[in-house]
């Protein structure tokens, strides 16, 4: 069985032609793009298309209501390898409670399993060469971007689970200067049927940030209110167990000229090594907008009471010096 | 949880939360270091941040936020004087000259209490056109000089012990005294060129005029506080003129006040007390044009709503005064016979008809090098015979007046950073603001022409905007520094605005320089409105 392996090269190979002129949409210029790029080497690995997947290490991330469907505690903490002096670094941990019912019906005891994730996204940018209105150097200047979330969600039956992100966003920007919100993500999963999911997700309602200037430039300091786009995501994932593969799609809309499909595909090639592959962010509103496609890898290893694994994923980045490697670790216990 | 289970995860937390420890590195000194400075060129003012301008026969002082510039060959040659001994690192805010004598006045910033506030640091005159330099402190008073005699009355006057917001924005001259108005320390003169200073007293707020023969009560009191609870914004001045005449003016945060007396009696003008008043009553700057025997003052909007900004001026030393240039913050005034130049934020307005129309000079090009006077703010104007200078916070621009106004070739005088080599490119001021400028993005082609596309992204490199594509640059056209060579520096301009024409957000942005077929250059810009 080589097809998996055959479609994630045919996706990286297709990653030039997915690259055309770069083309403009409007979410570009709005804030929050660190938040948008993805969670982790799993997810970034699989083209993001991660809302409807239920198997193997989940992160809320990408649809709230994954959490009750994590086996065991799973713990991540990802580093990304970017070029420009760019900082991208997650970290996250999933738990599904098994809460004892007070209901003697052991099937809607077993059902009804909330589920925790809560993570941090952390971005930044370092060597950014402060200068003053001559070109005269005033020292390096660096910025720290970060998300913290937490989420609940629940089985209300064994084919729904409906969860709840709060959103919190912190960011620094320069001296004196820094700013914070508070977004939600609302997410539903549906299961059609024994291999196939069904996700929606609504993302960053009511998420923003406040800037007031005023510390740094004085009378001419400002109050500004920028909000984040909201994305609405539909996934879809199936899962085909004979032959250890899970595939998803998923579109995710934001108007404003950005209007995404995404593709991501593991294969559990042998023992515990998953390959990955997937491709990001094809822009059905902006053809020249362009795509990201992405491989992938995670090793696990069985050790004494928990189960250590690395993740890996590649992306060749449009437009900058290099491409994206995201190094990670994980662990179940 | 057995401790080998705990371990990986502590480790890697740890490893992680290295990865997050990118806090903001704050620049030690938003001051150039002396030892920094790697050209002090001869061939521009050292700063772009141009305070004030002042012409005297062929000879032009600038004053700059790096301190005094010199030109006495209309510009083609600078002596900075900053780093010197006299100036050291501190910036000019006014300017004065009279009888062979040119005073300066200096300042720099403070932090205090998380804000950063202007602090006088003195005055410096020279006799000898510049070459050499005598210092006088910033005037403050001893903790116990808190009566002052005023005619009939000994009158409580606050001690303005601090140099902190005591700074002179003004400087005039009259036979044997200088007159300084510096906002929190109030107007002061001296008649020992500024040996000893004595404090002048102005009407307070409630009344309209002071003379010694009045029976008075209020202190001399900028600002409430221990001292005593009244305030008086007619005891902020910033902005002081002598006419023809000798007569005085002082601009304040509550009025303009005039003398005839040298100083003594008062009589103010305000937008309340007059039947033809000025617009508002905080009197930011002004100028006395000789070819008209007019008075012109920045008078901003203060507290009351019936205030508004404009440009007052009278003809008849301040009992009528009419108002133009409704809504725009002017800065400054500079005259040209009978024109009158307004510095303001959106431009140098000018008028050759007592204010009744105004003309701005459109785009400011430098048809050498090709360079353009980006959207900035004007805070000076001077002239010279057919020359017409234009201070702004991004350079300065000379003009040869040939034609009718503003008709003629401009120069600008914009000091960069060299370029060290041909792959290098920087971008400045850096963090920027789009409101009020626009970033200048250097780099070399070499020397040769070249087609250049520079394009904005994301933190996640999607694309914000392209400032230019495939347009060509290099050799003379758009070089900063001389003629062709390898580190000449081309200069482009964004002007923080996305492919929509939005101001972008706040936050960081790359810059990416894709100059024929070498290799793409990139840089970081931090955008904060």
């Amino acid at each position: 069985m080589k097809k998996p392996i055959i479609i994630s090269v045919f996706f990286f190979l297709m990653a030039s032609s997915l690259f055309p002129q770069a083309g403009y949409s409007e979410i570009s210029s709005m804030p929050g793009a660190f938040s948008r790029l993805g969670f982790g080497a799993r997810g970034i690995g699989m083209g993001n298309a991660m809302s409807s997947i239920t198997e193997g290490n989940l992160v809320s991330y990408y649809n709230p209501a994954l959490s009750a469907f994590q086996q065991d505690n799973s713990f991540a903490a990802s580093y990304s390898f970017l070029s420009l002096d760019r900082t991208l670094n997650f970290l996250n941990f999933t738990k599904r409670f098994e809460l004892k019912s007070k209901s003697q019906d052991t099937a809607k005891r077993q059902v009804r399993t909330p589920g925790l994730s809560f993570g941090i996204i952390n971005a930044g940018v370092t060597k950014i060469d402060g200068r003053d209105n001559q070109g005269m150097q005033t020292g390096d200047l660096s910025t720290s971007e970060n998300q913290f979330f937490l989420s609940f969600s629940n089985r209300f039956s064994e084919k729904l689970a409906i969860g709840l992100a709060v959103k919190f966003y912190y960011f620094k920007l320069y001296e004196k200067i820094t700013t914070s919100g508070i977004g939600f993500d609302i997410g539903a999963l549906y299961t059609l049927s024994g291999r196939m999911n069904l996700s929606l997700v609504l993302t960053d309602l009511n998420s923003k940030y406040k800037w007031d200037t005023a510390p740094v430039r004085q009378e001419s300091g400002k109050t500004t209110e920028n909000k984040f786009p909201i994305g609405k995501k539909v996934g879809l994932s199936y899962r085909i167990p004979e032959y250890k593969i899970i595939a998803s799609a998923e579109f995710e809309g934001y108007g404003k000229g950005a209007n995404f499909l995404r593709f991501g595909a593991e294969y559990n090639i042998y023992d515990q090594l998953f390959l990955r592959g997937g491709i990001d962010k094809l822009n059905l509103s902006n053809k020249d907008y362009p795509a990201r496609p992405a491989v992938g890898f995670s090793y696990f290893k069985k050790l004494s009471g928990f189960i250590a694994g690395i993740d890996y994923a590649f992306v060749p980045e449009p437009y900058s010096s290099s491409g994206e490697h995201i190094l990670g670790i994980n662990v179940n216990f | 949880m057995k401790i080998k289970t705990l371990f990986p995860i502590v480790l890697t937390l740890l490893l992680f939360l290295t990865g997050m420890g990118y806090a903001q590195i704050s620049p030690e000194s938003y001051g150039m270091k002396r030892e920094k400075i790697q050209k002090t060129s001869s061939l521009t003012p050292i700063s772009n941040s141009i305070s004030d301008i002042l012409t005297v026969g062929d000879t032009v002082w600038v004053g700059t936020s790096r301190g005094l510039s010199r030109s006495t060959d209309r510009g083609e040659n600078w002596t900075n004087y900053y780093g010197t001994e006299a100036f050291g690192s501190e910036s000019i805010s006014a300017l004065a000259y009279s009888n062979g004598v040119i005073w300066a006045a200096t300042a720099h910033s403070v932090e205090k209490d998380g804000q950063s506030l202007s602090e006088g640091s003195g005055l410096r005159y020279s006799k000898d056109n510049g070459n050499t330099w005598n210092a006088v402190p910033q005037p403050v008073d001893a903790p116990g000089d808190s009566v002052i005699n005023y005619g009939i009355n000994r009158l409580r006057a606050l001690p303005v012990t601090v140099a902190v917001n005591n700074l002179a924005y003004d400087i005039a001259l009259t036979p044997g005294t200088v007159w300084i108005s510096s906002y929190a320390g109030g107007l002061r003169k001296s008649t020992d060129m500024g040996k000893t200073w004595q404090r002048v007293v102005l009407p307070p707020d409630r009344l309209d005029s002071i003379m010694p023969t009045d029976t008075l009560h209020f202190a001399l009191q900028p600002v409430a506080g221990n001292f005593g609870s009244e305030s008086n914004l007619n005891h902020r001045v910033f902005s002081v003129i002598t006419d023809a005449g000798n007569n005085l003016y002082a601009g304040t945060a509550g009025g303009i006040n005039k003398s005839t007396d040298g100083g003594i009696s008062w009589q103010k003008f305000t937008h309340q007390n007059q039947p033809s008043p000025i617009s508002g009553n905080f009197v930011v700057a002004m100028g006395y044009n000789t070819e008209t025997s007019s008075i012109w003052a920045a008078t901003w909007k203060a507290e009351e709503t019936s205030e508004f900004y404009a440009v007052s001026y009278s003809k008849d030393g301040g009992s009528s005064w009419q108002t133009t240039l409704e809504d725009e913050k002017v800065h400054n005034f500079g005259f040209k016979g009978q024109d009158v130049i307004a510095t303001a934020d959106n431009g140098p307005f000018r008028s050759s008809n007592m204010g009744q129309s105004w003309i701005l000079p459109g785009q400011i090009v430098d048809k050498q090098s090709g360079i353009s006077l980006q959207n900035t703010v004007y805070y000076a104007a001077a002239s010279q015979d057919n020359t017409v200078w234009i201070g702004t916070e991004a350079g300065l621009a000379r003009l040869n007046e040939t034609g009718s106004m503003w008709q003629g070739d401009w120069k600008l005088f914009y000091a960069t950073q060299p370029l060290s080599s041909q792959n290098e490119a920087y971008a400045f001021p850096n963090p920027f603001s789009p409101d009020v400028e626009r970033l200048s993005i250097k780099y070399s082609t070499g020397g040769t022409r070249t087609n250049v596309t520079i394009r904005i992204f994301d933190f996640g490199m999607n694309l914000v905007r392209t400032v230019i594509q495939n347009a060509e640059r290099g050799a003379s056209f758009h070089a900063v520094e001389g003629q062709s060579n390898i580190s000449n520096g081309v200069i482009d301009y964004w002007d923080g605005r996305d492919e929509n024409g939005k101001i972008v957000p706040n936050g960081v942005y790359f810059y990416r320089i894709d100059k024929g077929s070498g290799d793409p250059v990139f840089g970081k810009v931090i955008v904060l409105l």
